[in-house]
Order: structure tokens, then sequence, then C-alpha cells
């Protein structure tokens, strides 16, 4: 450029003299022209200003969890084959894919659309009738509920209109009818000679070994608390509370007495006060204490009021341990059970890359 | 020891090749490297850093899972930025929907928001201290940001967060590079003179 340089001329190479991008003769020109523009000059120390002003701002990194998160995804897509990404460039490879893909769904669909060992069938305008399928149909007896009655379509009928269906607890509350203590009243001629050698065989038996049979059914939990045993978590909102003899189990050895005795004494206050201690082993980052704890205070207060955030802290704790499966879960069930925390459950999906 | 100091002596463009290659700690030092411009970039884009981490933590995810769609012939730094660039508008589109905040609505001082921020800081060498002035203007000048149009905007802070020379941000922003420095230029006028009317002395 050299020397002369004019303000239009100035103003298209200010940038680079403040990123020291011009060279000697051009900025030796610049700083000519700005000793003795005024304007210029103090265009050029403002906006040095400025720029030192944004560099003494703080600066901020990445969260653990989100290192941790981005660095475990890292692992598992390099240790699938390098080359998986490549198929879907490839057209044939492609083809494939889909036609596995839907072949996946179609397995999954038609597994979906099997019913459920025994469901009501409701029709408009007549009684509603229970339809129990294969062997159970055959030896049950006819309930004696009032309002229900036997349907005497054969099953494979039945399944033909799968939207007149709904589950047995739709159609209870849809009726009014308290809720069911267990699940299927009749008994087989087979049962009740089951019931009779039970007994007799008991009556010889010591007491404890009596009380160990009697015991009620423990339902599995996994290590996160929710149920395993239908494959989802374990029960919607309404119903959280309506099955006092369902005893949980967690992989942590929280007793069954325990949960049961936590389920009968529910003390609201005394409830706050462990999700109070929950909350504050977690901002302790005690994450091992803060996931025991969390569980067994939301297994026995499904309801409360803090048990959402509860579980959104869990699932927290177990991000930070690396147990990205667990954490998972918990998400889900908060989507699923408690919609209010449904947004930041969903993220917390996607920061872990489900 | 001997092995990183190695893998950090490398260019980012050798670093994904080698984790193309299936090893993860060259993946590792690429996330050391750039993550942190990569954060407040986005956090000085968006102005809200729950959104922050989440696009970075989707940009790095996208980058892990696609590592073979890189384009050899471009610079690494510019197939990142292109990335997080994308996923930030898109997110604004989205909030511009949603009819949300304005961008330059500072941080409600002492929420969990904040505090969980907070800790995320490099150093104790601003806020921490609760050094009310600095504090104060480090508000504005977010609020000064938020005010640029989005153009000048993403020029500034790939300049000034992620240290991108102008041609790489020529490319990224996909303008001549001639263009890349009059939005600069215009940014800085435009941040001067917004701190200067709310009293912050230059």
């Amino acid at each position: 450029m050299g020397a002369g340089m004019n303000c239009k001329q100035a103003d298209q190479y200010i940038i680079d003299y403040l990123y020291d991008g011009l060279d000697g003769a051009d900025k030796l020109a610049f700083e000519e022209h700005i000793s003795s523009c005024p304007a210029h000059e103090k265009d050029v120390e403002r906006m040095k200003s400025v720029l030192t002003l944004m560099r003494k701002q703080p600066k901020y990194k990445l969260s653990r969890d989100s290192e941790r998160i981005i660095l475990a995804q890292a692992e598992v897509h390099a240790r699938r084959n390098p080359r998986l990404s490549r198929i879907v460039w490839n057209p044939a490879a492609a083809v494939a894919l889909v036609a596995v893909l839907m072949l996946t769904v179609g397995i999954v669909v038609v597994r979906d659309f099997r019913p459920e060992k025994e469901e009501l069938v409701f029709e408009p305008g007549k009684p509603l009738a229970v339809s129990a399928t294969d062997e159970e149909a055959r030896h049950m007896k006819p309930d004696t509920t009032p309002g229900l009655e036997k349907s005497s379509e054969p099953a494979e009928t039945q399944r033909m209109e799968p939207r007149k269906k709904i589950s047995r607890t739709r159609a209870r509350k849809k009726r009014e009818l308290p809720p069911r203590e267990k699940k299927w009243t009749a008994k087989s001629k087979d049962a009740d000679k089951l019931e009779q050698d039970r007994k007799s065989l008991f009556a010889s038996a010591p007491p404890e070994k009596i009380a160990e049979r009697e015991a009620p059914e423990v339902q599995i939990t996994d290590v996160t608390g929710y149920s395993t045993q239908s494959g989802r978590p374990a029960r919607a909102p309404a119903a959280r509370q309506k099955r006092p003899e369902t005893v949980e189990k967690s992989a942590s050895g929280l007793s069954e007495s325990k949960v049961a005795a936590e389920k009968t004494l529910y003390d609201p206050q005394a409830t706050t006060g462990k999700f109070h201690m929950a909350k504050a082993l977690f901002l302790k980052n005690d994450c091992e204490k803060a996931v025991t704890a969390i569980r067994e205070v939301v297994a026995a207060a499904p309801d409360h009021p803090l048990a959402g955030q509860a579980l959104l802290d869990q699932a927290s704790c177990l991000v930070r341990l690396n147990r990205f499966e667990e954490a998972g879960s918990v998400y889900e069930h908060l989507i699923k059970d408690y919609p209010e925390h449904r947004q930041e459950a969903e993220r917390g999906l996607r920061r872990i890359g489900r | 020891m001997l092995k990183l100091t190695t893998l950090e002596n490398i260019s980012d463009e050798k670093l994904l090749t080698r984790y193309q290659k299936g090893d993860v700690r060259a993946f590792g030092v690429l996330l050391q490297r750039h993550h942190k411009g990569v954060l407040n970039f986005v956090y000085r884009f968006l102005g809200r850093p729950e959104a922050a981490e989440d696009i970075v933590q989707e940009a790095f995810l996208r980058l892990v899972a696609n590592p073979d769609r890189f384009e050899r012939r471009s610079k690494f730094t510019t197939w990142l930025y292109t990335i997080v660039r994308n996923l930030c508008i898109d997110y604004l589109r989205k909030q511009k929907h949603r009819n949300h905040l304005s961008l330059d609505q500072p941080l409600n001082p002492g929420s969990e928001r904040e505090v969980a921020w907070m800790e995320n800081l490099e150093s104790n060498q601003a806020w921490p201290d609760k050094q009310t002035e600095d504090r104060r203007t480090g508000e504005i000048l977010q609020a000064a940001i938020g005010r640029l149009n989005q153009e000048q905007r993403e020029v500034f802070l790939m300049r000034e967060e992620a240290a991108m020379t102008f041609e790489e941000i020529a490319r990224v922003v996909e303008a001549p590079v001639n263009t890349v420095k009059s939005r600069m230029r215009y940014a800085l006028q435009g941040l001067r003179s917004y701190l200067e009317d709310q009293g912050i002395e230059l």
C-alpha cells in the first residue's frame, strides 16, 4: 500500500492491523495514517479495549459428565467396525440394511399385537367379557365378580378386534370397581388339589419353613429400583400407591421388610427429610450413597413432590459413575411416570446418546 | 507419558485419522484441545449455559459417530465449527418459534443454573470472587454480543473464542475473507458503541 493511506483504505486495514496481519510497509502506512487521523486513532484504541475486555472474561470448560459421556461414546464407536458408517453410502449395503430393519420392525410389531394373557373385551352396550388364552383358559372357573362374564368366543376371534380391547385396569376404572386384591380368583381343579397337598405337607413342616414358604412373592427389580419383570418401568402414577402387597427387592440389598415398613409408615415430614438427605448426598457428590438413598426414598414414596427431582439427581449420579445403562432406565422411567420432568429427562437421554 | 506427548504434538487431522482407526486416546486429545473453544463460542453465541453444554455434547457426538464425513481437503476446526454453527442456528430457529428469552438476557444471579455453570469456570479469576464490577461488565458485554446480528456475532466469536483465522472463518460461514473482516469491524464497532452507552469506560 505504501504511504498516503486515506480513511477509506484505513477502514479496510483496521482489522488486519488489530490482529497483526499487516506486513511491514502496510503496517507503517496504517500507523502513519492513524497518527494524523484522530478519528481512526480513537477507533483503534477503543477496538483494542473491547478486545482486551473480551479476553479478560472468564472461560468455561466442559463438565466432567459431558466429557465422560463423549469419551464413552467415542469408545463405543471405536469398538465397532470402523467401516460401519460407510455402509450407508454403499447402495447394495443400504438396501440390505433397510431390509433387515424392516424385518426387525415387523417382528416387533407382530409381537406387540399379541394379546396379554388375560384381557377384558369391552364392547359398548354389552357386559364386559374376560378373555383368557391358551391352556389357562381351559382350567379357569368362571369369575364370580358381578358384571363379569366369561367370553364364550375363542381367544383367536378376540384377537381380531384389538381396538375393542381395553386393559383390565382401564376397564375397572371405567366401571369404578375397587382395585383387585388378587390377579385371578378362579382356581382350577388341579389348583385345589395342589393347595390340599401343600397344606398336608406344611402340617408336618417346622413353623419357620412354613413362614418361608408363605412369604409373599418378591418382585425383582433391577439396580435402578424399577421392575424388570415386564421389561418396562414398574408402574404408572395412578397405580403407585395401590399395591401395598407388592414387595420390591433392589440389587443394593434393600430388604423387603424395610420397603414394606417404609410404605406402611409413610410419614410425609420424615419422607421429605429423607429426600433432603438424599439431595445433600447428591450435592456432596457422594454418588454411590446418593443413588442408594434416592432409590430407597422413591421406592417408599413415589408420589412425593420431590420424587421426580430426586430421580433426576439419581440419573446424574449414575452418569457420573459411568453407569449409563442404569441412568438411561431412570430417564425413561421419568419420561413415562413423571411428565413434569419429561423435558429434562429427554435431555439427559440425549446426553448419554440414547 | 511419552505416547501422550507425541499425540499432543500431532495435528488435528492426523488425530482424527488415528481415531478413525480406533485410537480413542487420539480423540481424547482432540476433545481436550477444542472443547473449551467450542463451549465458550456456543455459550457466547447463544447466551445460555445449559444449551451450550448440550450443543457441545451433540456436536462432539456427531463427530464421534461420523468421523468418515470429514473431508480431508479442509481443516478439522473448519469441519467442527461448521457442525457447531449449524447446531446453534437450529437451536435459535427453534427458540424463535417457542418465543423464548432474548439472547441478551443475563443469568439470574444465584440461580441454580448459574451456580452449576460457575463450577465449570476455568479459574477463580473473576465471578467467583464476586467482584461485582467485573461481573456487571461481563454481563453488559454478553448483552452487547447478544445484540449483534448473527453474522457479526459468529465471526467475532470464532475469532475471539475459537482463535480461528479469518480464512478459516470464511470457509465456515461460506463468505469471502474481506466480507468476514468487514463483519468483524462492524462487530467491534457495535460492541464498543453499546458498551459506551452502558457507561463502560474503554
